[in-house]
This record gives structure tokens, C-alpha cells and sequence, in this order.
């Protein structure tokens, strides 16, 4: 009779510390991670071990992503290389400044020549977004 | 008894439901949510492929520290390899110079080292620091 009554209780307290963990985990994820539209191109960011100026991208600052192929998404919307240009003369003349994501594997005759149609587009400050990888104490 | 029995045995099945909402809202947030954290390399650029070296030292002033970086990612001074260490440290005398510095790649050289060399530039202290296009004819003398 004893063990009878015992095991029907059993289940909902074993629940209520899971239910305490999941929620305190649930909470986790929500406050230290950040959501964000899939990116419309693969990107491997480039990574800078002891970045001089860590920090995210400003809100309001359009995000322009260059991939190894060349490939542009300007605020996560693919767009063609002549399509760029009209698009961020409007945006520069708004806010001069922009983000770059590029991917690490692309190569200087791709990089430098968009750096330069953004300064002449009229961007005053272009940052290139890296990946920081965490800082380790000695 | 009928409706303490009854009382008791529905708070045990409330619960449940409660549980498969949370476990799916947590796998959400697990697999939606990003954790890499990123950092901002100011970029400067000077488009211009047609001044030499020459001019731009004439209507600078004070002589440029031109650190180049070849097809494979290698920083290259005067045409010398030069490890991290090295750069920095010729980074750091340009900076107590106040001599600008110029990051020049090769067309083929990947972003990846180019952010390695802005990233020794900066951190040793120099603030004038532009990226340019590598002359395709090396200026003669």
C-alpha cells in the first residue's frame, strides 16, 4: 500500500528541478545569444586576435557583405555590382558610414577595388566587421 | 476523495505540455541564437594607383613606412620578409616617426592577411595607416 501511494507522486517531483534547469537555460540562450536573419552569403569573417577597437556594428549602419567569390549583399539582400553603386550613393549621402563583412578568403584585387568605389561613393568611415576570438589571460 | 483525487492528478499533466514548450523554445534559442563576437577594423583607403612613392613623399613630408604583402600573405618591407615581430616593431618606429604607414597587398593576398598586418600596425601604436593598391610597375629609381 505504502509504495503504491509513493509512485504516483514521483514524476512531478523529479519534473520541477528539470523544469528549474531548462528555464535557466532557456533564459541563457535568450540573454547572451543574438538572433539574426540568415545571411544571404557564406561568410567567413576574418579573425583578429586582439582587435584594437572591439564592438558591434552601430544600429542603422548598412551592412554590405562581400564573398570570396565577389558575390555583394547590401543589408542582406543580394544585389548585382551595378545595382551597388546607386544603392550606396543614396545610403552615403544619408550616413557616411559603413560595415563590411567580407569573407576572409577574398582576395585583395576583389577588396580593394569596392573600398575604393565606397570611398568614392562617399563613405566616410568603412569598418570591416572581424571575428574576435576571445582574449586568453597569460 | 473524489475531488482531491481529482485536484491532485491534474496538475501533474499541466505540467507536461508546459515542459514541451519550454524544451522547444530553448532548442530554438540554442540553434537561432549566434555567439560570435565580433570586432570593427577601421579601414582607410588612398585610390591611388597612378602616385608613386616618390610623389607622395614630396608632398608628404616625412617618408611612408610601406609594408607589402605578397600573393602567399607574407609582410614584406623593402622587399624583405619580415615576421609579426618585426613588423610591429618597424610599425612602432613609424608610429614615434609619425611616419605614415601603407599596406600595400598583392592582388592575390587574402583578406585574412591583410586584417593580420592592419591588426600588428595598429596595436603597435601607429594611427596613420591607409591600405593601397600594389603599383603594378614597381616605380624605378
Amino acid at each position: 500500500v505504502e509504495f503504491a501511494a509513493r509512485r504516483p507522486r514521483r514524476p512531478s517531483e523529479n519534473i520541477v528541478p528539470l523544469i528549474n534547469v531548462v528555464f535557466l537555460l532557456l533564459i541563457f540562450f535568450m540573454l547572451t545569444g543574438s538572433l539574426r536573419a540568415p545571411a544571404p552569403l557564406e561568410i567567413e569573417l576574418p579573425s583578429d586576435a586582439e582587435p584594437s577597437a572591439p564592438g558591434a556594428v552601430p544600429e542603422g549602419v548598412p551592412v554590405l557583405m562581400l564573398a570570396a567569390t565577389g558575390e555583394l549583399a547590401l543589408d542582406g539582400r543580394i544585389v548585382s555590382p551595378d545595382e551597388v553603386s546607386s544603392l550606396l550613393a543614396t545610403q552615403a549621402a544619408t550616413r557616411p558610414s559603413i560595415a563590411l563583412h567580407a569573407d576572409a578568403r577574398a582576395p585583395a584585387r576583389i577588396v580593394l577595388p569596392l573600398l575604393e568605389r565606397l570611398e568614392r561613393a562617399g563613405f566616410e568611415q568603412v569598418d570591416l566587421v572581424t571575428d574576435r576570438i576571445a582574449p586568453r589571460d597569460p | 476523495v473524489v475531488f482531491e483525487g481529482a485536484n491532485r492528478r491534474r496538475r501533474v499533466p499541466g505540467l507536461t505540455p508546459l515542459i514541451d514548450v519550454v524544451f522547444l523554445l530553448l532548442i530554438f534559442f540554442m540553434l537561432a541564437s549566434r555567439f560570435d563576437r565580433e570586432a570593427l577594423l577601421p579601414l582607410t583607403v588612398r585610390a591611388t594607383a597612378g602616385v608613386t612613392e616618390a610623389d607622395a613623399g614630396a608632398s608628404a613630408g616625412p617618408t611612408t613606412l610601406a609594408v607589402e604583402i605578397d600573393a602567399h600573405g607574407e609582410a614584406r618591407i623593402e622587399g624583405r620578409r619580415v615576421d609579426p615581430h618585426e613588423l610591429r616593431a618597424a610599425a612602432a618606429r613609424a608610429a614615434l616617426e609619425e611616419r605614415p604607414v601603407r599596406v600595400r597587398p598583392h592582388p592575390e593576398a587574402r583578406l585574412q592577411s591583410i586584417v593580420d598586418v592592419l591588426g600588428s600596425v595598429a596595436r603597435a601604436g601607429a594611427t596613420e595607416v591607409a591600405l593601397e593598391p600594389l603599383p603594378s610597375a614597381q616605380p624605378g629609381d
